[in-house]
Protein backbone atom coordinates (compact mmCIF):
# COMPACT_ATOMS: atom_id res chain seq x y z
CA UNK A 1 0.00 0.00 0.00
CA UNK A 2 2.98 2.24 1.40
CA UNK A 3 4.71 1.45 -2.13
CA UNK A 4 1.63 2.35 -4.50
CA UNK A 5 1.83 5.53 -2.61
CA UNK A 6 4.76 6.00 -3.46
CA UNK A 7 4.69 5.10 -6.88
CA UNK A 8 2.12 6.95 -7.45
CA UNK A 9 3.59 10.55 -6.29
CA UNK A 10 6.86 9.10 -7.98
CA UNK A 11 4.60 9.18 -11.71
CA UNK A 12 3.08 12.44 -10.58
CA UNK A 13 5.94 14.03 -9.74
CA UNK A 14 7.98 13.41 -13.01
CA UNK A 15 5.07 13.67 -15.15
CA UNK A 16 4.78 17.63 -13.70
CA UNK A 17 8.38 17.93 -14.97
CA UNK A 18 7.33 16.65 -18.45
CA UNK A 19 4.16 18.67 -18.84
CA UNK A 20 6.29 21.72 -17.83
CA UNK A 21 9.20 20.66 -20.44
CA UNK A 22 6.11 19.99 -23.23
CA UNK A 23 5.00 23.20 -22.46
CA UNK A 24 8.42 25.44 -21.81
CA UNK A 25 10.20 24.00 -24.63
CA UNK A 26 7.17 24.28 -27.10
CA UNK A 27 6.72 28.23 -26.08
CA UNK A 28 10.37 28.51 -26.88
CA UNK A 29 10.29 26.84 -30.07
CA UNK A 30 7.36 28.98 -31.35
CA UNK A 31 8.30 32.20 -29.75
CA UNK A 32 11.97 31.91 -31.93
CA UNK A 33 10.03 30.90 -34.99
CA UNK A 34 7.38 33.74 -34.72
CA UNK A 35 10.49 36.59 -33.91
CA UNK A 36 12.04 35.82 -36.65
CA UNK A 37 9.05 35.69 -39.39
CA UNK A 38 7.94 38.60 -37.78
CA UNK A 39 11.60 40.81 -38.41
CA UNK A 40 11.41 39.62 -41.68
CA UNK A 41 8.26 40.77 -41.82
CA UNK A 42 9.49 44.22 -40.75
CA UNK A 43 12.44 44.09 -43.05
CA UNK A 44 10.15 43.37 -46.08
CA UNK A 45 7.51 45.87 -45.56
CA UNK A 46 10.33 48.67 -45.19
CA UNK A 47 11.85 47.47 -48.06
CA UNK A 48 8.96 47.28 -50.60
CA UNK A 49 5.93 48.87 -48.16
CA UNK A 50 3.33 47.93 -51.40
CA UNK A 51 3.59 43.96 -50.52
CA UNK A 52 2.35 44.41 -46.64
CA UNK A 53 -1.27 43.94 -47.72
CA UNK A 54 0.12 40.36 -49.88
CA UNK A 55 2.64 39.43 -46.59
CA UNK A 56 0.04 40.30 -44.03
CA UNK A 57 -2.47 37.07 -45.17
CA UNK A 58 0.77 35.17 -45.03
CA UNK A 59 2.10 36.17 -41.95
CA UNK A 60 -1.26 35.34 -40.29
CA UNK A 61 -1.06 31.83 -41.70
CA UNK A 62 2.56 31.00 -40.94
CA UNK A 63 1.46 32.23 -37.41
CA UNK A 64 -1.00 29.63 -37.15
CA UNK A 65 1.46 26.71 -38.38
CA UNK A 66 4.34 27.98 -35.76
CA UNK A 67 2.08 27.61 -33.16
CA UNK A 68 0.26 24.75 -34.63
CA UNK A 69 3.33 22.55 -32.67
CA UNK A 70 3.11 24.62 -29.45
CA UNK A 71 -0.51 23.71 -29.34
CA UNK A 72 -0.49 20.16 -30.08
CA UNK A 73 2.17 20.30 -27.38
CA UNK A 74 -0.51 21.80 -24.59
CA UNK A 75 -2.95 19.51 -25.65
CA UNK A 76 -0.71 16.59 -25.08
CA UNK A 77 0.13 18.47 -21.50
CA UNK A 78 -3.61 18.50 -20.93
CA UNK A 79 -3.81 14.93 -21.45
CA UNK A 80 -0.73 13.89 -19.00
CA UNK A 81 -2.47 16.09 -16.70
CA UNK A 82 -6.08 15.54 -16.32
CA UNK A 83 -6.03 11.90 -17.67
CA UNK A 84 -2.47 10.48 -17.43
CA UNK A 85 -2.30 6.77 -18.92
CA UNK A 86 0.95 6.36 -16.80
CA UNK A 87 -1.25 5.69 -13.81
CA UNK A 88 -3.02 3.50 -15.16
CA UNK A 89 0.29 0.70 -14.46
CA UNK A 90 -0.44 1.13 -10.84
CA UNK A 91 -4.12 0.65 -11.27
CA UNK B 1 -5.35 49.91 -48.17
CA UNK B 2 -6.83 48.62 -45.18
CA UNK B 3 -9.56 46.38 -46.92
CA UNK B 4 -7.37 44.24 -49.16
CA UNK B 5 -5.24 42.33 -46.42
CA UNK B 6 -8.76 41.50 -44.17
CA UNK B 7 -10.17 39.99 -47.69
CA UNK B 8 -7.04 38.33 -47.86
CA UNK B 9 -7.11 36.96 -43.97
CA UNK B 10 -10.75 36.09 -44.32
CA UNK B 11 -10.69 34.21 -47.49
CA UNK B 12 -7.97 32.26 -46.34
CA UNK B 13 -9.17 31.76 -43.47
CA UNK B 14 -12.23 30.22 -44.99
CA UNK B 15 -10.03 28.14 -47.34
CA UNK B 16 -8.44 26.81 -44.30
CA UNK B 17 -11.42 26.49 -42.32
CA UNK B 18 -12.72 24.10 -45.03
CA UNK B 19 -9.58 21.77 -45.05
CA UNK B 20 -9.75 22.04 -41.10
CA UNK B 21 -13.65 20.70 -41.01
CA UNK B 22 -12.74 17.82 -43.73
CA UNK B 23 -9.90 16.61 -41.89
CA UNK B 24 -11.49 16.52 -38.63
CA UNK B 25 -14.73 14.84 -40.05
CA UNK B 26 -12.27 11.98 -41.24
CA UNK B 27 -10.41 11.68 -37.89
CA UNK B 28 -14.05 11.50 -36.32
CA UNK B 29 -15.24 9.17 -38.83
CA UNK B 30 -11.99 6.45 -38.46
CA UNK B 31 -12.03 7.26 -34.46
CA UNK B 32 -15.89 6.34 -34.29
CA UNK B 33 -15.11 2.93 -36.47
CA UNK B 34 -11.95 1.78 -34.51
CA UNK B 35 -12.86 3.34 -30.74
CA UNK B 36 -16.58 4.33 -30.51
CA UNK B 37 -18.89 7.14 -30.44
CA UNK B 38 -17.16 8.78 -27.23
CA UNK B 39 -13.78 8.64 -29.75
CA UNK B 40 -15.36 10.52 -32.67
CA UNK B 41 -16.97 12.76 -30.21
CA UNK B 42 -13.81 13.60 -28.81
CA UNK B 43 -12.04 14.09 -31.75
CA UNK B 44 -14.89 16.53 -33.18
CA UNK B 45 -14.23 18.34 -29.72
CA UNK B 46 -10.43 18.44 -30.51
CA UNK B 47 -10.90 20.05 -34.08
CA UNK B 48 -13.77 22.36 -33.33
CA UNK B 49 -11.35 23.81 -30.74
CA UNK B 50 -8.93 24.58 -33.13
CA UNK B 51 -11.42 26.17 -35.67
CA UNK B 52 -13.13 28.45 -33.10
CA UNK B 53 -9.76 29.83 -32.05
CA UNK B 54 -8.98 30.22 -35.77
CA UNK B 55 -11.89 32.13 -36.21
CA UNK B 56 -11.90 34.06 -32.90
CA UNK B 57 -8.28 35.22 -34.41
CA UNK B 58 -9.66 36.40 -37.80
CA UNK B 59 -12.27 38.61 -35.71
CA UNK B 60 -9.44 40.55 -34.19
CA UNK B 61 -7.07 40.02 -36.90
CA UNK B 62 -9.79 41.71 -39.30
CA UNK B 63 -9.88 45.14 -36.82
CA UNK B 64 -6.10 46.58 -37.36
CA UNK B 65 -5.64 50.41 -36.05
CA UNK B 66 -3.47 51.40 -38.38
CA UNK B 67 -1.60 50.84 -41.74
CA UNK B 68 2.02 51.22 -40.63
CA UNK B 69 3.93 48.00 -40.50
CA UNK B 70 4.34 47.56 -36.76
CA UNK B 71 0.77 47.85 -36.09
CA UNK B 72 -0.73 45.47 -38.29
CA UNK B 73 2.39 43.34 -36.43
CA UNK B 74 1.04 44.20 -33.38
CA UNK B 75 -2.80 43.15 -34.51
CA UNK B 76 -1.72 40.00 -35.70
CA UNK B 77 0.16 38.87 -32.65
CA UNK B 78 -2.59 39.85 -30.50
CA UNK B 79 -4.84 37.83 -32.89
CA UNK B 80 -2.40 34.90 -32.35
CA UNK B 81 -2.10 35.06 -28.31
CA UNK B 82 -6.51 35.22 -27.99
CA UNK B 83 -6.39 32.36 -30.68
CA UNK B 84 -4.09 30.10 -28.28
CA UNK B 85 -6.08 30.97 -25.29
CA UNK B 86 -9.38 30.82 -26.74
CA UNK B 87 -8.38 27.09 -27.98
CA UNK B 88 -6.25 26.57 -24.41
CA UNK B 89 -9.79 27.30 -22.58
CA UNK B 90 -11.62 24.96 -24.71
CA UNK B 91 -8.99 22.10 -24.00
CA UNK B 92 -9.51 22.92 -20.50
CA UNK B 93 -12.84 23.15 -20.66
CA UNK B 94 -13.28 19.45 -22.66
CA UNK B 95 -10.69 17.97 -20.16
CA UNK B 96 -12.51 19.09 -17.30
CA UNK B 97 -16.33 18.33 -17.67
CA UNK B 98 -16.42 15.54 -20.78
CA UNK B 99 -16.63 12.48 -18.69
CA UNK B 100 -16.00 9.73 -21.81
CA UNK B 101 -12.84 11.54 -22.95
CA UNK B 102 -10.69 9.72 -24.98
CA UNK B 103 -7.48 11.50 -25.01
CA UNK B 104 -5.82 10.07 -28.14
CA UNK B 105 -8.67 10.90 -30.10
CA UNK B 106 -9.12 14.17 -29.07
CA UNK B 107 -5.53 14.43 -29.87
CA UNK B 108 -5.32 13.23 -33.16
CA UNK B 109 -8.46 15.89 -34.33
CA UNK B 110 -6.42 19.00 -32.42
CA UNK B 111 -3.50 18.06 -34.49
CA UNK B 112 -5.45 16.97 -37.65
CA UNK B 113 -7.01 20.44 -37.31
CA UNK B 114 -3.86 22.54 -36.22
CA UNK B 115 -2.09 20.86 -38.96
CA UNK B 116 -4.66 21.56 -41.61
CA UNK B 117 -4.64 25.36 -41.11
CA UNK B 118 -1.27 25.63 -43.26
CA UNK B 119 -3.74 24.61 -46.35
CA UNK B 120 -5.18 28.18 -46.70
CA UNK B 121 -1.46 29.44 -47.63
CA UNK B 122 -1.52 27.67 -50.71
CA UNK B 123 -4.76 29.55 -51.47
CA UNK B 124 -2.86 33.08 -51.20
CA UNK B 125 -0.11 31.84 -52.82
CA UNK B 126 -2.46 30.80 -55.90
CA UNK B 127 -4.23 33.97 -55.81
CA UNK B 128 -1.04 36.10 -55.82
CA UNK B 129 0.02 34.03 -58.87
CA UNK B 130 -3.03 34.57 -60.94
Amino acid sequence: MENTAQYLALIQAYTGIGIGLIIGLGAAGACIGIGIMCSSFLDGAARQPELMPTLQGKVFLLLGLIDASFIIGVGLAMMFAFANPLLAVIK
Amino acid sequence: MDKAPNKTISRAFSKAARWQIIITVLISGSSLLLAGTNAAISALAGGASVIVGGYAGVLIAQSPKGSAAGTVLITLLKAEAIKILVIAMLLLITFKYYQGLVPLALIGGLAGSALASGAGLRTVNNENDK
